[in-house]
């Protein structure tokens, strides 16, 4: 081979790569909002972190409350991260008339996000919004194989949903029960509500964003099993629970619903970890969520 | 800086551009600079360990090389060959032995005078310190003319694509291409990038990927059940395969992209149908190496005991070998184990030949399919043994295995990926084994079924590889 041949092969075969490259990108983009149900002009959109993905039940809230329902929900996210999720959801849906929210007793907690959170967000780096969030946090040598190497910005855990969100399969699989060995039964004491200003600020700003946006808003407690609930500072709680009473009670639309109720969380059957409902407890909330759409 | 880094990903595309523009001459000084900025970037004061071993090399080879007397030659040789171990021998075994030491006396409350040591073994010690002994001995034994220039031994010893987990190569290979490079060679050019990508295929996709899964079986054993453990058990052959295998594909690919031919390292070694095959096609760089420096020598000694003779060269290698690889009486007992079964293979030899030959079982497909199964299960036996932290816990393993079967511990996406990649591997191999000139995809004739493989492992290995920059195991070594 020589000097000329090699160098010419070599500039097609990249020219090829990036060009492969962006197709499977697009496809595997398109298979990602498809699972979020983010590609679909939605009129239900929930929005949390993975309490919220385990414990709606898209297709039957939209079977039951006929209309369509996107979940766009990620593991480990906290406010920020969701502010610009829900702006960026807003870029490409307008015809959203509901938007649940998934609230807890931590979601004013400071700082217990992994330090790598932002990529999360890679597959949707073509949006401003998560291109700007990504180039403050990840290092400048992430940041640029993830911008030219665009299929970099998926892994093998969102092959996973990608094929789902093409299947069209959206079930929780948590299928196994809270068994006796994961209740902590040794607590002392009770557990503080983290109050963070700044993270109150985020609250504020995003429930601007959606009522800006002409959405209603269904501010969600997510239950969790008793003893975890218990643990929790009452009267801290019950403050939490007055201000996103009060919080629904100044705006319209907005309404705020506490799902840690008896019949719900006394139950282990529900549950599949302390804090996370398994596909039973999915059905019992989705069942309660339904009235609040109609 | 690993192979797998991004760092290196830009390193290497300066180091070719630099080396091809400089002139033929001094093509080992940019080689030299680059390895020594390669290693440096690791840990400094690496550099001043493998700088240092370089210079008594230098000197004693040299040395050795000009001595007339038989007998200086020996005591030079020897001479050079304990200063260059002294510290493999120090920071590998000194530090162990010591701790082991202070540990043991602390029972019987007597105090050992010396403190309790944490030296961090540095990075590809082991590899040229045997590199360094192979090309004394064979200076010693004439086979090689001790280099004149310090720097070409320099880079021998330092020459990044190797430093780190080998290929362990000869002095005999490597110093005429050191001393005369070749102009570029566009096919050698290309043949590395295959192998490289392939190499990153079998590390990223199938070895990262399969310890997902034994690391956290293996990490825990007493919690997991004997089926998790006899899966983690039958993996663990693969993810070394996938690793070091993988690392030297890397690194013969890298070598050949800058014009320098490296050994091979691995033959298709799970289709081997005996132990001792299996060696010939297992880190067939340290086997050699082992063969020629200690198997050989040994075996000659001890002629006189006959087959006895035998089984103790074979014992004593694999025991060396073992505890090259790390000072652990798991490494020692694994070792024994090998050279074990070589012995036992060797000792019924002669029966089995004729056994196979009165039913004529060679060519039997079927039996060769058990041979080579028999062959992976006595590796991965003792391959137990060497993943496990003391004998004892490799003792539970065996014991869960055959007596405590429970809730299998099934981490679906891990395993559904990593048996897709071991697939893909023996395939690969088997292929390469029995059809080598009819199915290939890399070196295919077509243009559009060569790009069309390099498309479809680069994305797989964009996609589906574990891209968190894992070390590699023999790093450990």
């Amino acid at each position: 081979m020589t000097a000329k041949a090699f160098f010419i092969r070599g500039v097609v075969l990249i020219c090829i790569f990036f060009f492969v490259d962006f197709i499977i990108s697009l496809f595997l983009v398109e298979g990602l909002k498809k699972y979020y149900g983010i590609n679909d002009s939605p009129n239900v959109l929930i929005n949390g972190s993975s309490m919220a993905m385990n414990g709606f039940n898209r297709d039957a809230i939209s079977k039951r409350s006929g209309k369509k329902v996107a979940s766009y929900s990620l593991e480990g996210v906290g406010l920020g991260e969701r502010y610009e999720m829900i702006s960026h959801f807003y870029q490409t849906n307008s015809n959203v008339e509901k938007v649940i929210f998934e609230v807890s007793p931590v979601i004013f907690e400071s700082s217990s996000l992994s330090k790598n959170i932002y990529t999360i967000f890679y597959p949707f780096m073509d949006a401003k919004n998560m291109d700007t969030y990504i180039y403050n946090r990840a290092p400048i040598k992430d940041y640029l194989v993830h911008k030219f190497i665009r299929c970099s910005r998926f892994d093998s855990r969102l092959m996973r949903l990608i094929i789902m969100g093409f299947m069209g399969n959206f079930d929780n699989m948590k299928t196994n029960e809270l068994s006796g060995d994961e209740i902590a039964d040794d607590k002392i004491g009770f557990v503080s509500i983290p109050y963070d200003e700044t993270k109150k600020d985020i609250f504020g700003e995003t429930m601007n964003l959606i009522e800006a946006n002409g959405s209603d808003v269904i501010l969600v407690m997510m239950p969790m099993y008793k003893a975890k609930y218990l643990s929790f500072n009452p009267n801290e709680y019950t403050q939490l629970s007055d201000y996103f009473r009060n919080f629904c009670l100044n705006r319209k639309g907005f309404t705020f619903i506490d799902l840690n109720r008896k019949e719900l969380i006394e139950n282990t059957k529900n549950f599949s970890d302390e804090v996370h409902l398994n596909v039973n407890g999915q059905d019992e909330v989705t069942k309660m969520i339904i009235p609040y759409l109609q | 800086m690993v192979f797998t880094s991004l760092n290196f990903l830009i390193f290497l595309p300066v180091v070719m551009l630099l080396f091809y523009i400089t002139p033929v001459k001094y093509r080992w000084l940019t080689l030299l600079i680059s390895s020594y900025f390669f290693y440096i970037n690791i840990k400094p004061i690496y550099a001043l360990l493998s700088g240092g071993i370089t210079v008594s090399t230098y000197v004693f080879t040299r040395l050795i090389d000009k001595t007339p007397d038989d007998n200086k030659k020996r005591i030079l040789m020897i001479l050079n060959v304990i200063i260059i171990l002294l510290p493999l021998l120090f920071f590998k075994y000194f530090a162990v032995i010591n701790n082991e030491l202070i540990l043991l006396l602390d029972d019987w409350h007597l105090r050992w005078p010396l403190p309790e040591m944490r030296y961090i073994l540095p990075i590809g010690i082991s590899y040229y310190t045997f590199m360094c002994i192979g090309y004394t001995i064979d200076v010693y034994n004439e086979e090689i003319e001790a280099e004149k220039n310090i720097g070409i031994v320099a880079l021998f010893v330092s020459f990044f694509p190797l430093i780190l987990s080998g290929p362990i190569e000869r002095a005999k290979n490597m110093l005429p291409q050191f001393r005369d490079f070749q102009r570029i060679n566009y096919d050698d050019l290309v043949k590395g990038m295959q192998l490289m990508l392939w190499g990153f295929f079998m590390k990223l996709v199938v070895a990262d990927r399969i310890a997902m899964y034994v690391d956290v079986v293996y990490g825990n054993i007493e919690s997991y059940s004997g089926n998790s453990l006899l899966l983690a058990a039958i993996l663990y052959p693969f993810q070394v395969y996938a690793d070091l295998g993988g690392y030297s594909l890397i690194a013969i690919g890298v070598s050949k992209v800058l014009g320098i031919r490296v050994i091979d390292n691995f033959k298709r070694p799970f289709f081997a149908t005996t132990m001792a095959e299996f060696w010939r096609r297992w880190h067939i760089s340290l086997i050699t190496w082992l063969t020629d420096y200690l198997y050989t020598p040994l075996s000659f000694s001890l002629r006189k005991w006959g087959l006895w003779g035998i089984i103790l060269a074979l014992e004593l290698t694999f025991l060396i070998s073992g505890i090259w690889h790390m000072a652990s009486m798991t490494m020692v007992v694994w070792g024994l184990l090998q050279g074990t079964f070589l012995s036992i293979e060797a000792v019924t030899s002669k029966r089995r030949t004729k056994f196979e030959g009165k039913y004529s079982l060679s060519n039997k497909k079927w039996y060769m399919l058990l041979s080579m199964m028999f062959t992976f299960i006595l590796f991965a036996i003792s391959q137990v043994v060497g993943r496990v932290d003391t004998v004892g816990e490799s003792w539970m393993v065996f014991r869960k295995i055959f007596s405590e079967w429970g809730s299998f511990y099934l981490d679906m996406t891990t395993l559904f990926y990593a048996f897709i990649g071991i697939v893909i591997i023996i395939l690969k191999d088997f292929i390469d084994e029995f059809f080598p000139e009819r199915i290939n995809f890399f070196t295919n004739k077509r243009v559009w079924v060569r790009y069309s493989s390099y498309l479809t492992v680069a994305f797989v290995i964009i996609l589906f590889g574990v891209l968190e920059g894992n070390s590699f195991i023999y790093f450990h070594f």
